[in-house]
């Protein structure tokens, strides 16, 4: 046979392996697959060297779901700049471990964003960032400008400023979705009061508006009942994340509320009645939408930043449904409200290993000028977005397309004018847009902050927070279903105290009263 | 004799059956994945999608495969496992080989070393140091060197060899053939079945590799197709709607995305997996007998 042809094949292939090889792993950029360069096109390089006495940046990103590096703000950043960025980016899953892994082997990282706090602080507190206050006083005027003081507060160590924060927009989550056609069919009125609730609720499972026959659902939620809201007619101001309240000037555990056993026996009512789904204990996020969507269910425990997809697929399915977000209802005791959340949402450090601390405060320096700031995360005037009545509003779909991920690249943030600006992303989709303003726009007073949203690291409650929550979930969820009593409530708690709870308070009370 | 027969087409039946139930389990959540990539995000946001599209449009297919960022971690991901595993199996066979000749002086301290890496290592700290003065971060190296070599694999390599009969290499040496003749004309010549049996165990090793990108890749444009795809699903779970910032709530995509995603990734692994899967068969057998 041709044995030859096929010897010579077999030495060919191994020369090849050996080539290939040596190709993909010496250099810094690896042959074929992904090579970056071939990717960008033309546009890479030149700028590079367009600011040849400005040096590269190295720039250690979050996760988000666009490409930092192609991304039209990266563009706009260089421009204004002149600095050209690498960005590098955290995976989405053990984000944590990673940094840590990356800072304790010295990275050559010139900026690093951290969402957790906690780990900001502990580099922190271990030397490994940069002091940041005198380089700030020195190339960081715009800086100054743009950050409170209070905000820098929560950046810093012993007086000294290790971080740049930027601040989460503060804002009501969730809320409760009702299908205001069954209302009319029903012939009630928007509830205001829990009881009115209740009312409606009886008469959406009593006269199934939506034809559902068995499958009627009047109220479906999924997660931790702890409904907002509903939990506000009662005083209590907390949701499956947040569970810590302030009672008496003191951080009390929604666990041990005074107002969580009231509160309890009403939501075990509504599961009891077969007014809350029956399922609710194990629907997932998605199933829960699925029944409010597939017009099955009339209230919806939702966050209106998922009410874009909701929209869309109600629209399709019921035509004719209308919904929206219920004002907070008021209690026998006359008390409502919802949660609001906020605080930081990460703070951008310089390690002490990076090449270039100064180049790095002057290129965040530079970005802070409100101009540049404005350009950078909503556009141009015409091109992106137009001006009414002070309210920014989107092109579409320009605004989407070159700035709809804008917030990514925000380091610190103007904090006069951000909100301003930011709203012009919720006109994306106009009834999330409407719904967000249903329940932010309430009396301030009925919008209770989320006490820990600017708490600075506190270990015990860092690592114990998760599980205090998951226990209490667990508890609750029993509660509703098996009935609540008062050996519930004490098992709850002890089970509570058993997952460290006790710690976390006496940490976290700690902090609160000297704050 | 026929109530055995009955007896034994009423076991087939409860086997063939069972089988069936089997295979189903693992092909309806797959189909539903096929659907939902199919369907319009109305449709799957509403939970009507099950195995069948609904709202059918190849929107969603075209979105990703037109994805500069999917396509750039699909061509990471198939150059990571065509160079590792071409570079895997010769660096394989370089060590099984010499390893096979027990004859050889000092091979079992050798072998021993070997085995030993099987049961001890370093641990993730170390390795992540080592690649780093090495200089492979943020470098598809970093993915293949540490993976050239799977001493299990190599061990199944060293048994194929040493059940080639032995009588196969005196003659050829009688005839006066030099070691590196014997090797190129006969040896690699008879090792096409367990070369093709070892390949798809490294094939399929690099291309479903997530934890060492995860480690040591953080420039995007190297991220290879598991970890894309692990980012791209993580972002629409319960736990992230609590934990994430309200503005990458807002960016995430849209669920058929999603599913498309999954599908547009699975499917080259799914091509090449029947047509080598005859191999698999033949690589369970080797080393069996011992001869």
């Amino acid at each position: 046979m041709d044995l030859r042809h096929k010897r010579g094949w077999m030495a060919a292939a191994l020369v090849l392996v050996v080539v290939v090889l040596l190709a993909g792993c010496s250099g810094q950029e690896p042959a074929g697959g992904g090579n970056k360069d071939a990717a960008a096109g033309g546009g890479g390089g030149e700028q590079k060297e367009a600011s040849a006495n400005k040096p590269e940046l190295k720039f250690l990103k979050v996760y988000t779901n666009i490409d930092y590096n192609h991304y039209p703000v990266a563009d706009y950043i260089e421009e204004a700049s002149g600095y050209a960025i690498q960005y590098d980016a955290l995976p989405q899953e053990h984000a944590s471990e990673k940094l840590n892994l990356i800072m304790a082997s010295g990275s050559n990282y010139d900026l690093v964003d951290a969402t957790n706090a906690q780990d900001f602080f502990t580099f922190a507190e271990n030397g490994a960032l940069t002091d940041l206050t005198p380089l700030i006083d020195e190339f960081g005027p715009h800086i100054r400008e743009a950050i409170s003081d209070e905000s820098f507060a929560s950046a810093s160590v012993d007086g000294k400023i290790y971080g740049i924060p930027t601040l989460n927009i503060s804002y009501v989550r969730t809320g409760l979705l009702i299908r205001t056609d069954w209302l009319e069919q029903v012939g009630l009125p928007m509830p205001q009061t829990l009881d009115e609730f209740t009312a409606v609720l009886r008469a959406f499972r009593e006269q199934d508006p939506g034809g559902n026959g068995a499958q009627n659902i009047p109220f479906t939620m999924s997660g931790t009942p702890l409904i907002d809201n509903v939990a506000g007619a009662f005083g209590l101001f907390v949701d499956g994340g947040a569970q810590w309240s302030e009672v008496d000037g003191e951080l009390v555990h929604a666990a041990n509320h005074p107002a969580l056993p009231d509160y309890l026996q009403y939501v075990r009512m509504l599961y009891e009645e077969g007014l809350l789904d029956a399922e609710f204990a194990t629907n997932k996020g998605s199933t829960a939408a699925e029944k409010f969507t597939s017009g099955r269910a009339g209230v919806l425990v939702a966050g209106w930043s998922s009410i874009p997809g909701y929209d869309e697929a109600l629209q399709k399915v019921q035509p004719d449904a209308t919904y929206q977000f219920l004002l907070p209802m008021e209690g026998a005791d006359g008390q409502k409200g919802f949660l609001k959340h906020g605080g930081i949402n990460k703070i951008t450090f310089v390690p002490k290993s990076a090449a270039h601390p100064e180049d790095a405060v002057k290129a965040v320096n530079a970005l802070l000028e409100p101009e540049t700031f404005k350009e950078m995360f909503i556009g141009t005037e015409g091109e992106t977005y137009t001006v009414e009545d002070g309210a920014y509003l989107p092109i579409e779909p320009a605004f989407f397309d070159q700035r709809g991920s804008s917030n990514a690249f925000v380091i610190g943030m103007d904090e006069d004018v951000f909100e301003t600006y930011w709203q012009a992303r919720l006109r994306k989709n106009q009834a999330m847009y409407d719904n967000y303003r249903i329940v932010n726009e309430v009396p301030e007073e009925q919008r209770v902050f989320n006490p820990l949203a600017f708490a600075p690291y506190l270990p015990q409650l860092a690592a114990s927070n998760n599980q205090l929550n998951s226990v209490v979930r667990d508890a609750l969820i029993q509660m509703v279903v098996d009935g609540v009593t008062d050996k519930g409530i004490a098992d709850m708690q002890s089970a509570w105290k058993a997952a460290g709870g006790e710690a976390v308070a006496a940490e976290i009370n700690e902090w609160y009263t000297s704050r | 004799m026929r109530h055995i027969r009955a007896g034994d087409r009423v076991l087939d039946i409860v086997v063939y059956a069972w089988l069936a139930l089997c295979a189903l389990a693992c092909l309806l959540p797959f189909l539903n994945v096929l659907s939902k990539s199919l369907s319009a995000n109305w449709a799957i946001v509403s939970g009507q999608v099950g195995l069948w599209p609904v709202g059918f449009t190849f929107e969603n297919l075209y979105f990703v495969m037109t994805d500069s960022t999917f396509l750039r971690a699909l061509g990471v991901s198939a150059f990571v496992t065509v160079v590792g595993t071409l570079g895997a199996i010769l660096f394989t066979a370089v060590a099984a080989y010499p390893l096979s000749k027990k004859h050889l002086p000092g091979i079992k301290p050798i072998l021993f070393a070997y085995v030993f890496t099987m049961l001890f290592n370093g641990g993730l700290i170390p390795n992540y140091l080592l690649i780093k003065s090495l200089g492979l971060m943020n470098n598809l190296g970093a993915l293949i060197l540490p993976g050239l070599i799977n001493v299990f694999n190599m061990l199944l390599m060293k048994n194929y060899y040493e059940n080639l009969p032995e009588s196969l290499e005196e003659s050829a040496k009688l005839e006066g053939a030099s070691n590196l003749r014997i090797v190129l004309r006969i040896i690699i010549p008879l090792s096409a079945p367990v070369f093709a049996t070892i390949s798809l165990f490294y094939a399929v090793a690099f291309w479903s590799d997530w934890f060492h990108p995860l480690l040591y890749i953080t420039d995007p444009s190297l991220k290879p197709l598991q970890l894309y795809l692990r980012d791209i699903v993580l972002e629409a779970s319960d736990e992230s709607r609590l934990t994430q910032s309200i503005d990458n709530l807002l960016n995430v995509s849209p669920e058929g995305i999603r599913n498309a995603t999954i599908i547009v990734s699975t499917l080259p692994i799914l091509l090449v997996y029947p047509m080598l899967q005859k191999y698999f068969i033949k690589g369970i057998l080797i080393g069996s007998v011992k001869g």
